[in-house]
């Protein structure tokens, strides 16, 4: 009897012990992966779906800004023939015709030919009785202190300021500053000097303000296509 | 010929505990860390995400100083860092209490109350600056007043919001929490209840040779850890989770720190399983595996 119950007992194969575990891991892991295609994908639409809006880098000030669809950025031309001296193309009103940048007060806007309020909220306005950019006297930009222009007193002595446009590239230097009169027209008014006179209104917390601040920044580099 | 039915019955029985192990760690996780409001506190203290959502909170004001005049002392001098810690609190707490069906949304519903001092302070400074100017109290007054103080009290509130809990709301995905928030005590109680009965039925499969019990215990619990902790630290390692874009540093540090917290958690868990399957193998081999599978 006992041996009968000896013979019956048999060892399970080494192989079959030592393989089993393996096997098992890779049965449930591979159900696993399967299974968990699902949740993964929910989770990566919850990511999209909570924070594909803080994605957007936009500041507050840019919250009451409109953004104009049909922006041209005039692009700097590589490999194109450039000279100081060409022919400017005179805007229509109401025309985007240049894009400004500056890089200290990480500024990048469009502008507009003309002013007006609708113009004034999608970028900066161009005097119609001021020099187009590129052409003698004086150009003479403004956009709202509460918009595009909210750090325009951060400008300095020595910075720089790009404006691009569809004839060519002008680079200008800040000068100096000056904080003035709405009815003061001294600093946005024409004369025989070259430059570019960006201005807008002192910040006020209530009412509207009676006085303006301007940059004015003299030309240093001036590339007109050829 | 060993008997092939037990084994195969042993083995089936081990992959069904793999998953009942594995959905009673996920209750467990769940329950006890998952849907608990202090554990989102916890992760904030841990990753100093109170204190770089305040930072974030006063560069938005202190930025927008150039555009309005208003000096960022007015907010962040009623809106402490104590103030607004309180106020992400409230807002995670508000999010649970309408995730277990306290509270219809997840608005932070003591919020107006915080924002009492904001509101003061803004008020002050408007007095103050028109009585400096002469200015008459008109309507105009009293609608730029309360337009700031709209603007202020909505950038606070959505800087608090540190896990964007009004955005996850919206698209739905706090109705689903509040659907599984109902049945997680049954899906704990399952869930072990499940392992418990399958453990039993490998101690009755193997009865007559209970190493043989240790030996598929460890196969299953071994499966779900070494899975589990592979993968925690793949993720940890490759810095998975650093690669969401999310701009605003305050939430990303939130997020991320959130995920890395509860892959540490598995890795803990599972790391404690991986060594109660070790113990377990080691247990069947020093009782000899003579009598695995032979009846």
């Amino acid at each position: 009897m006992a041996e009968t119950k000896q013979k019956n007992e048999k060892h399970t194969p080494l192989p079959v012990v030592i393989i089993t575990p393996f096997l098992i891991f890779a049965i449930c892991a591979a159900i696993t992966v399967v299974l968990g295609i699902t949740p993964y994908n929910k989770f990566q639409t919850y990511i999209h779906v909570s924070f594909s809006d803080s994605m957007k880098n936009t500041t507050s000030a840019a919250d009451s800004i409109t953004v104009s669809e049909n922006i041209n950025t005039f692009e700097s031309k590589s490999g194109v023939k450039t000279s100081s001296e060409g022919k400017v193309v005179i805007p229509s009103f109401g025309q985007q015709y240049a894009m400004l940048s500056c890089e200290a007060i990480n500024l990048y806007v469009p502008v507009y030919w003309g002013s007006s309020e609708e113009l004034l909220k999608n970028g900066a306005c161009q005097l119609t009785a001021s020099a187009v950019i590129g052409d003698k006297g004086n150009s003479v930009i403004d956009a709202h202190v509460n918009t595009f222009f909210a750090d325009l007193n951060k400008l300095k002595e020595g910075d720089e300021v790009k404006i691009n446009t569809s004839y060519g590239e002008f680079t200008y230097k800040v000068k100096n500053t000056a904080t003035f009169e709405k009815t003061d027209k001294k600093y946005i008014s024409q004369d025989k000097t070259d430059k570019l006179t960006l201005y807008t209104c002192v910040k006020q917390v209530l009412g509207s303000s009676t006085q303006r601040y301007a940059v004015i920044c003299e030309p240093v580099d001036t590339k007109f296509y050829s | 010929m060993y008997k092939l039915r037990n084994y195969l019955l042993c083995a089936f029985t081990a992959i069904l505990l793999f998953f009942a192990a594995f959905a009673a760690e996920g209750a467990f996780v769940m329950k006890k860390y998952a849907l608990v409001p202090d554990t989102y506190k916890y992760i904030l203290k841990l990753n100093g995400s109170y204190e770089k959502a305040y930072n974030e909170l006063c560069r938005q004001f202190e930025s927008e100083e150039n555009a309005t005049g208003i000096p960022a002392s007015v907010y962040t001098d009623a809106v402490t860092e104590d103030v607004f810690k309180s106020m992400i609190d409230s807002q995670i707490d508000s999010a649970f209490d309408c995730i277990y069906g306290n509270a219809p949304t997840v608005e932070n519903t003591s919020s107006e109350e915080q924002l009492k001092v904001l509101k003061t302070s803004i008020e002050k400074f408007f007095d103050e600056y028109a009585k400096s100017i002469n200015y008459q109290k008109d309507e105009a007054y009293f609608q730029k007043l309360d337009s700031v103080y709209a603007s202020a009290s909505e950038k606070v509130t959505d800087t608090a919001d540190v896990y964007q809990l009004n955005k996850i709301a919206k698209a739905g995905f706090i109705n689903t929490a509040s659907k599984l928030v109902r049945y997680s005590d049954k899906i704990f109680n399952v869930a072990f209840g499940i392992t418990g009965f399958l453990l039993l039925v490998l101690i009755i499969a193997n009865i007559k040779g209970i190493s043989g019990f240790f030996y598929w215990m460890s196969i299953s619990f071994g499966s779900v850890s070494a899975l589990m902790v592979a993968g925690s630290i793949v993720l940890k390692h490759s810095h998975y989770f650093n690669r969401f874009a999310i701009k605003a540093q305050h939430i990303y540090s939130s997020i991320t720190g959130a995920c890395y917290y509860y892959t540490d958690l598995l890795l803990m868990i599972n790391a404690a399983v991986l060594a109660v399957s070790v113990i377990s193998m080691i247990i069947f081999w020093v009782a000899g595996r003579k009598k695995v599978s032979v009846q």
